[in-house]
């Protein structure tokens, strides 16, 4: 009984909270810059981006400890100001918590939700509301093609995801045929239509292209498939379940290519798989001995934050739209949305992942460099100039690993 | 003690869904003060479950059949009416072939699927939601498969929200309606007592596909009104199983086969899960799971006419 | 295609088989047996897999310890809920379970993936299979799903011998065909399905184990596996604890041949269009024993 009222208390004491929704006049000068996010705290994406309300939370202590941004146009510095809400990685409730943090919050930017589908319906209320929206982990192209303005998204689109490693294999010249293993679900899909077209043009020699349901438990066909093929990549467009299910029954029907691609080959890929993992090529974003940015800043915000880089790769994203925002606030100078917008837009700085700049749809710069896990880490080995390692191609046999 | 027990349960119940009234009351109250677009969605998120919880009410709480494939005619709504906007139709010409194909569909799987009996039911329909959601993941060339259909950004929006008011308020009616119809008898006469509505002269199989047909066609509905309001579809989100489980939740947890229970119990839980999510930002779901344990404990079964 | 692939093929789908059958272990008895929906059925079996993992890297022998330890603990902690949540409303209202048990379980199902995501800091789990294929000429033979398929057989023959043979299995029995029957002649129903509870979580314990070692799991895969195996029962047949078994291995080679023959995108579906026109044919499952139990 005691309890019963007791959660009744909460809620109508929340429903009052929900009502007394101060409502602010525009004109009076802004005490704090709001900055908004929905983070898949539960539900399916939550194993990408559970933790990342902490990260938040750790760069926004992070910049009021040094007082905040200075906007020139009301001469000091002002606080950021967070609110964040669980999207329970769904499109509608995404969409409702953008809109919330416009309309409730009245944040002045707006960092988009994790993958594409909630990104899509969530930068529906941005754009409606002219709000600044910065999407970070969304690179389906279908976002940009419908020609908002009040979208800029950090990462390069899903179709060039691996162009880097294409650029790489074509000057090597060593492989000559490649054949994809294709979860059948959104951005796997995205990367390998892309890929495709990538690795014609680097003058591989399209071998098979299996296109296979995600909760897929049995991988023997396609296995045998590609062992009388004999592909010199396998490229794995996948994401992590299904990127180690797939490899410990290549394993154990001994495929053996010249090289394993996994698309993702971070987060828990390595513990499963044990040696199995070791020489295989994937994308990291960042990668410690990388000299672009502030890594320093970086890794103490991952410190603070209590998040491990190789468990949640898509972190570094998340600092650079961190860096973007930063740098549009204090160059715009103002919270006005159509200033800072338009800063958003022509900005051009290098961020951790190196430079950004947004083409006209608003599709960023960053992607992720090709990386080879040697001996337990990951190393970049493509582009020279930003490479931690050197390829080792082709992989030696299953027992040498 | 037994009859005291239930007593205090009904009378926890009563006032449970007297608090989830005024719950709903006050949100809805507060929506002329917040006429942001919050709330706007908030209340379309209301829409969506009442109508998906009252139109499965006419299977799962009248004929007393638990279904867990309820969201397949969501989806296959949302499908129908995504692809027909995306060819340029008008949205009332989309969610008419919405609710067409979502009726034929159920029109085609009522024939296996009423060889069933009550409790495999169930689970075969959520075999076809399994099976929906591949073909349409398979099926790329007309549904985008698994990188999604996307709708261009919306001319029709405005028409969106009134829609998803005026078919919640026909749901809302035709189930009162039907409750009280020779239909609404027929039902609760099949879930009571199979074989006396036999003997009475009853088509059972007939009344069955009507209620499904019934309660497909909202679902279908919504399903086109949601496509357009999110604008993008894939298998996962369309086929998921939010739309499944929810509404069995909402209907069975005051009074199945009334039209009040699922009313109230989708918008308290609309409302309760919404409050959970904006202040909490840690422990909501598991709070929201508490509750639903301490919910069915102190559940006691009433039906409606039983 | 070549005798040596169809071999392949048909080995590995018969040890899918195996793993389909390990998801609807312990669900078979709870829900096909008892009728009990347990919709929290994958949450305890992503509860053992992350219990395992930490286990195993944790502690020398960690495996072994996991394995003789995990399902007990589960067992125990399936006793203590169907005692603390499910006992009240079964005894109350035994004849109208199901919601109750629904919306208990239900909640159970997100209170675990929340408390999972928290204790395992929202990671996935994943652990390195420690048995090496076997060599069969040409063929290979995965030894995790070779063991996999052996304890599922094991199991399924122990469970039906425990049911069939014993007093408490036949108490079960009794109480799944008529409840009524059953108490009067002094059959305790929240006492024996207390024991069953125990049984089925202690199974769905031992499932992640298994599924760890092939798979990863997260926090959020409790429902969908559940939903799944849900369906593997009703196709296989309920009221046997032996039917997911053969439904798994019938489904297992189905798929795996189909997709050897005409390519991975359209096998399950085909397999599953196929089981459900056959499932028309038998409404009461596949593999259901005509006759050993009356209709419910």
């Amino acid at each position: 009984m005691r309890s019963r009222t007791c959660l009744t208390v909460l809620i109508v004491l929340a429903i009052v909270k929900f009502l007394l929704v101060p409502d602010e006049s525009p004109s009076a000068p802004p005490d704090a810059i709001r900055v908004g996010a929905t983070v898949s705290t539960t539900g399916k994406y939550a194993t990408e981006v559970g933790p990342f309300q902490s990260l938040f939370e750790a760069w926004v202590a992070d910049v009021n400890q040094r007082g905040g941004v200075y906007l020139r146009h009301y001469d000091r510095k002002l606080p950021l100001r967070l609110a964040v809400y669980d999207d329970r990685s769904d499109a509608a409730t995404a969409r409702r918590f953008c809109e919330r943090l416009i309309t409730v919050d009245r944040v002045n930017l707006v960092f988009g939700p994790y993958s594409s589908p909630l990104t899509f319906a969530a930068s529906g209320a941005a754009e409606q509301h002219r709000v600044p929206f910065i999407a970070v982990c969304a690179n389906s192209p279908k976002i940009y093609e419908r020609g908002f303005h009040w979208i800029v998204c950090v990462i390069d689109a899903a179709p060039r995801y691996t162009y880097r490693y294409w650029e790489m294999i074509q000057a090597e010249g060593k492989a000559r045929s490649v054949a994809f293993v294709v979860e059948d679900s959104l951005h796997p899909v995205g990367v390998y239509e892309g890929s495709r077209e990538l690795a014609t043009r680097a003058g591989l020699q399209i071998a098979a292209a299996e296109v296979v349901p995600a909760d897929t438990a049995d991988f023997t066909p396609v296995v045998l498939k590609l062992k009388k093929l004999d592909p010199d990549i396998v490229y794995v467009a996948a994401n992590i379940p299904f990127a180690v299910a797939f490899m410990k029954q290549a394993r154990e029907l001994k495929l053996s290519p010249r090289e394993f691609h996994c698309i993702h080959h971070s987060g828990i890929f390595r513990q499963p798989l044990g040696s199995a993992a070791e020489y295989v090529v994937g994308q990291s974003y960042w990668a410690p001995g990388m000299r672009y940015g502030n890594p320093e800043r970086f890794l103490s915000l991952l410190k603070t934050a209590g998040i491990n880089l190789d468990a949640y790769p898509w972190s570094p994203a998340y600092m650079m739209a961190f860096e973007i925002a930063e740098e549009a606030l204090s160059r715009a100078g103002t919270l006005d949305p159509e200033t800072l917008m338009n800063t958003l837009r022509n900005l051009r700085i290098t961020t951790l992942g190196g430079p950004v700049w947004f083409a006209a749809n608003g599709v960023g710069t960053i992607n992720a460099y090709p990386s080879q896990i040697q001996k337990g880490a990951y190393q970049i080995i493509w582009p020279p100039e930003v490479a931690t390692g050197r390829h080792v191609y082709p992989t030696p046999a299953w027992e040498k690993r | 003690m037994t009859s005291f027990l239930s007593v205090a349960h009904s009378r926890a119940l009563r006032r449970l869904s007297l608090f989830a009234v005024g719950a709903s009351a006050i949100l809805v109250l507060s929506i002329p003060h917040l006429t942001n677009g919050y709330a706007r969605l908030l209340a379309f998120t209301m829409l969506v479950n009442i109508t998906l919880a009252l139109s499965y009410d006419v299977m799962g709480g009248l004929l007393g059949y638990l279904h867990l494939g309820h969201g397949l005619f969501f989806g296959i709504g949302g499908y129908a009416a995504a692809l027909a906007l995306g060819r340029g139709f008008h949205i009332s010409f989309s969610l008419l072939l919405a609710a067409v194909v979502g009726v034929s569909v159920a029109y085609a799987s009522s024939w296996p699927l009423f060889r069933f009996r009550a409790e495999v039911f169930a689970l075969v329909t959520l075999g076809l939601l399994y099976l929906a959601e591949r073909l349409s993941t398979s099926l790329a060339t007309w549904t985008g498969g698994a990188a999604g259909l996307s709708l261009p950004p919306d001319p029709a929006s405005p028409w969106t929200q009134p829609s998803a008011w005026v078919l919640t308020l026909v749901v809302v009616l035709g189930h009162y309606v039907i409750r009280r119809s020779r239909l609404g008898m027929e039902l609760i006469m099949i879930r009571e007592s199979e074989e006396m509505a036999e003997s009475v002269g009853i088509n059972i199989n007939r009344v069955k596909r009507r209620a499904f047909l019934l309660s497909a066609a909202p679902a279908a509905l919504m399903g086109g009104i949601y496509a357009r309001e999110i604008s993008f579809l894939v298998p996962s989100d369309a086929f998921g199983l939010d739309h499944s489980l929810g509404p069995v939740i909402m209907c069975l947890l005051l009074r199945p086969g009334t039209t009040w229970g699922p009313l109230v119990a989708a918008v308290g839980l609309t409302a309760i899960q919404d409050i959970l999510w904006t202040t909490m930002p840690r422990l909501h779901l598991s709070l929201y799971g508490a509750l639903l344990i301490g919910l069915g404990m102190m559940h006691t079964c009433r039906r409606s006419g039983g | 295609m070549d005798l040596v692939s169809f071999l392949q093929l048909l080995l590995s789908g018969i040890l899918l088989g195996g793993v389909y059958a390990l998801l609807a272990a312990g669900l078979a008895l709870c829900f096909g047996v008892l009728g009990l929906l347990n919709l929290a059925h994958g949450s305890f079996l992503v509860l053992a897999a992350y219990a395992y993992q930490t286990l195993q890297a944790a502690v020398p022998y960690g495996s072994a310890l996991g394995f003789l330890l995990i399902p007990c603990l589960c067992g125990l902690v399936g006793f203590v809920t169907f005692t603390a949540l499910l006992g009240g409303p079964y005894r109350r209202s035994p004849e109208d379970f199901l919601t109750p048990a629904l919306l208990i379980t239900l909640g159970l199902a997100l209170v675990l993936e929340e408390l999972v995501a928290i204790l395992w800091g929202h990671s996935m789990a994943g652990v390195e299979d420690r048995f090496f294929p076997i060599q069969l000429g040409q063929l290979s033979l995965s030894g995790n799903r070779a063991l996999i398929l052996i304890m599922m057989v094991v199991l399924s023959a122990a469970l039906h011998a425990w049911l069939k043979h014993t007093d408490s299995g036949r108490c079960l029995r009794a109480l799944a065909q008529d409840q009524l029957a059953a108490t009067v002649v002094g059959i305790s129903p929240v006492g024996t399905s207390a024991l069953a509870f125990t049984i089925a979580t202690g199974l769905s314990a031992m499932a992640g184990l298994f599924y760890v070692t092939l798979f990863t799991v997260t926090p959020h895969l409790g429902l969908p596996l559940t939903l799944k195996a849900l369906f593997l029962i009703v196709v296989s047949g309920r009221r046997s604890v032996v039917a997911p078994l053969s439904g798994g291995l019938l489904l297992g080679v189905l798929e795996t041949l189909i997709a050897g023959l005409m390519g991975a995108s359209w096998a399950s579906i085909i397999a599953l269009t196929t089981l459900l026109t056959c499932l028309c044919y038998r409404p009461d499952g596949l593999f259901t024993e005509g006759g050993l139990h009356k209709a419910h």
